[in-house]
């Protein structure tokens, strides 16, 4: 299943690109040139020890921090002068590693609020319900529903966010970045604190999502199992460098990467 | 139609026959509450919605009640003029002083904003401004006179008028509340980096909200104005915008109707307590205060939210219908809800 996309994806230009990418927190290079191409319709992983920079990564390409120095292409275009606004315009969702919830709100508004740049509107119409408004709000509800019937969160539509287990709040994480219509969604560590039949579904899910929307991914996570069954690529950091690069299979047995995780030499 | 919407209808209705029931300065007094009541739903546009707190709303206030006097009085202009006048130029000011907020958060936020309502009425009372302002000994300002020849006494068309400004302005925070706009805001109050990682411009929207809640506070300052007939520095004292932060916290968060209970309490309470014990007047209002807190910390709307839990509204209904090209059914991945 994993090698679906392969092949025909393999000469296209990649959907995003990075290049000598590095960053410095203070006297830590916490990326050091790295280098990473991700072609359209591939799930690609990326892992790494503990403090390798794969969470820094995400935060570099999703525009929270700042990078010191490389580029960053997505679809052709640089990123590192990019607002967030507009990153997330261009189709780059994500999710966060400890889920980053609108705790106060519905799922149904949590999954709302992802259709956000997928609209337009102002605040006037907004507060008079002017018929553009309201036309708005028509679509922004038909996507949410879309990716809550997806998801399987129909039931729990309309509680709210603080109510709910740890699983069903990825789920809402994952369906509230699909609303984004992203072509590049970036999940970081989405299994974390699930269940060992949860983490299967994930997996099924996320080839699911990329066979459905046509949605390339990027993977950060430390659930092994999960990654090797379900990317195309994965990629490994190590102490903020690249590491290695290649199929599961490749990356499972390369020696670098089994000294990098075991520590032996 | 569910509980929730049928008892603001009924609300409705009984607030548009306060004036018709009650006589003389009991209808002064609703109307005051009323105006509190529209500056307190625009502090939690600002609090509630998008969980940034100030403390200097009072200068907007002041500054809406001096430009309708400045429109009526100055340039000679009906009253109706003022309102647009007042709200354009709240929202404006209020929109700029939201930059510098931008920088601050919680606490220091609060305190930038009490600079402002610390500042603000030295300036009305400077004596260069005094043909506009009126300087130390204030101004007066001509009530409007009862319009269309209606059988309508001054005090009654005066509520009536500043009612029908609550109504609309609890409209248009009702609709953004469940709008784009106001989902952007409210995601920025429960996650400012998801919500930028949502495409939200947060700079935008916290400015609006603060724009926002000084036009609110200015409109309740005109109706002041006019509902009073005079205005002095002294009547927009700092002490204004805590009793704003008071009816706000009484009325509960994000909940626009609790915004008439906490208008309720700010005009109310004080002549309870001080027809307990005119001395410890202030130390009554302080420990009523401090059990209300202890009983109902959310204030009205947690108290509502307790006995009427919110069930799935009628938004439902707007629902799409399935697709009828079926696909494959939904991924669960875990247990389904709690």
């Amino acid at each position: 299943m994993a090698s679906t996309a392969s092949g025909a994806t393999e000469s296209r230009t990649p959907l995003l690109s990075i290049k000598n990418l590095c960053i410095r927190f203070g006297g830590v290079l916490a990326l050091d040139n790295v280098n990473l191409d991700i072609s359209p319709g591939r799930i690609v992983g990326l892992i790494g020890p503990n403090g390798a920079g794969k969470t820094t990564m995400f935060n570099c390409i999703s525009r929270l921090y700042q990078p010191t120095s490389g580029r960053i292409e997505f679809a052709g275009e640089d990123l590192t002068t990019s607002t967030p606004q507009r990153i997330a315009r261009l189709g780059i969702g994500r999710t966060f590693q400890n889920v980053a919830s609108f705790d106060e709100l519905s799922v149904l508004d949590n999954v709302r609020i992802g259709a956000h740049t997928r609209s337009t509107g102002n605040i006037v119409s907004d507060m008079l319900s002017l018929p553009n408004a309201r036309r708005q709000e028509r679509s922004i509800d038909e996507t949410a529903y879309k990716f809550i019937d997806y998801l399987g969160l129909a039931d729990v539509a309309h509680s709210t966010i603080s109510s709910l287990s740890l699983g069903t709040r990825k789920r809402v994480e994952i369906a509230r970045a699909l609303a984004m219509s992203p072509r590049l969604l970036m999940l970081d560590e989405p299994a974390g604190g699930l269940t060992h039949s949860e983490v299967a579904e994930l997996g099924r899910l996320f080839v699911k999502i990329r066979d459905d929307w046509q949605i390339t991914i990027l993977l950060v996570e430390h659930h092994m199992q999960l990654v090797m069954s379900v990317s195309d690529e994965v990629t490994v950091l190590n102490f903020g460098k690249n590491l290695a690069h290649g199929t599961p299979s490749q990356i499972r047995s390369n020696p670098d990467v089994i000294h990098a995780y075991l520590g032996r030499s | 139609m569910n509980i929730r919407t049928l008892s603001l209808i009924i609300l409705g209705i009984a607030l548009v026959l306060v004036p018709f029931v009650l006589k003389g300065y009991l209808v002064f007094q609703a109307t005051t509450i009323v105006i509190y009541a529209i500056a307190i739903m625009g502090l939690n546009i600002l609090t509630g919605l998008n969980g940034q707190i100030a403390l200097g709303h009072g200068a907007f206030f002041a500054m809406g009640a001096y430009l309708m006097a400045i429109t009526l009085n100055v340039w000679e202009l009906p009253f109706y003029v003022g309102f647009p006048i007042a709200g354009v130029a709240c929202f404006v000011f209020g929109f700029l002083f939201g930059f510098p907020a931008l920088r601050l958060e919680g606490v220091y936020l609060a305190l930038a904003t009490f600079t402002l309502a610390v500042a603000v009425p030295p300036v009305l009372k400077l004596s260069f401004l005094e043909p506009v302002t009126g300087g130390v000994m204030g101004t007066l300002v001509p009530a409007p006179t009862t319009p269309f020849g209606l059988p309508l006494g001054q005090d009654q068309w005066m509520y009536l008028l500043t009612l029908l400004f609550l109504f609309l302005m609890y409209g248009m925070a009702q609709a953004l509340k469940s709008s784009r706009s106001g989902r952007a805001m409210m995601a920025i109050r429960d996650n400012p980096i998801a919500a930028r990682a949502m495409g939200i411009n947060v700079a935008l929207y916290k400015t609006l909200a603060f724009g926002l809640s000084a036009l609110y506070a200015g409109i309740a300052g005109c109706l002041s104005a006019l509902v009073i007939q005079f205005i002095s520095a002294d009547s927009f004292t700092f002490f204004l915008s805590v009793y704003l932060i008071v009816g706000l916290v009484v009325g509960g968060a994000a909940w626009f109707p609790g915004a008439l209970i906490g208008g309720a309490y700010i005009v109310l309470v004080p002549n309870l307590v001080e027809t307990f014990s005119p001395p410890l007047a202030g130390s009554f209002y302080g420990l009523l205060l401090m059990v209300m807190m202890l009983i109902i910390p959310k204030g009205a709307s947690g108290l509502i939210e307790k006995f009427f839990p919110r069930r799935p509204s009628a938004s439902d209904t707007s629902r799409p219908a399935p697709r009828e090209d079926g696909g494959d059914g939904p991924v669960t991945i875990g247990r389904p809800g709690r």
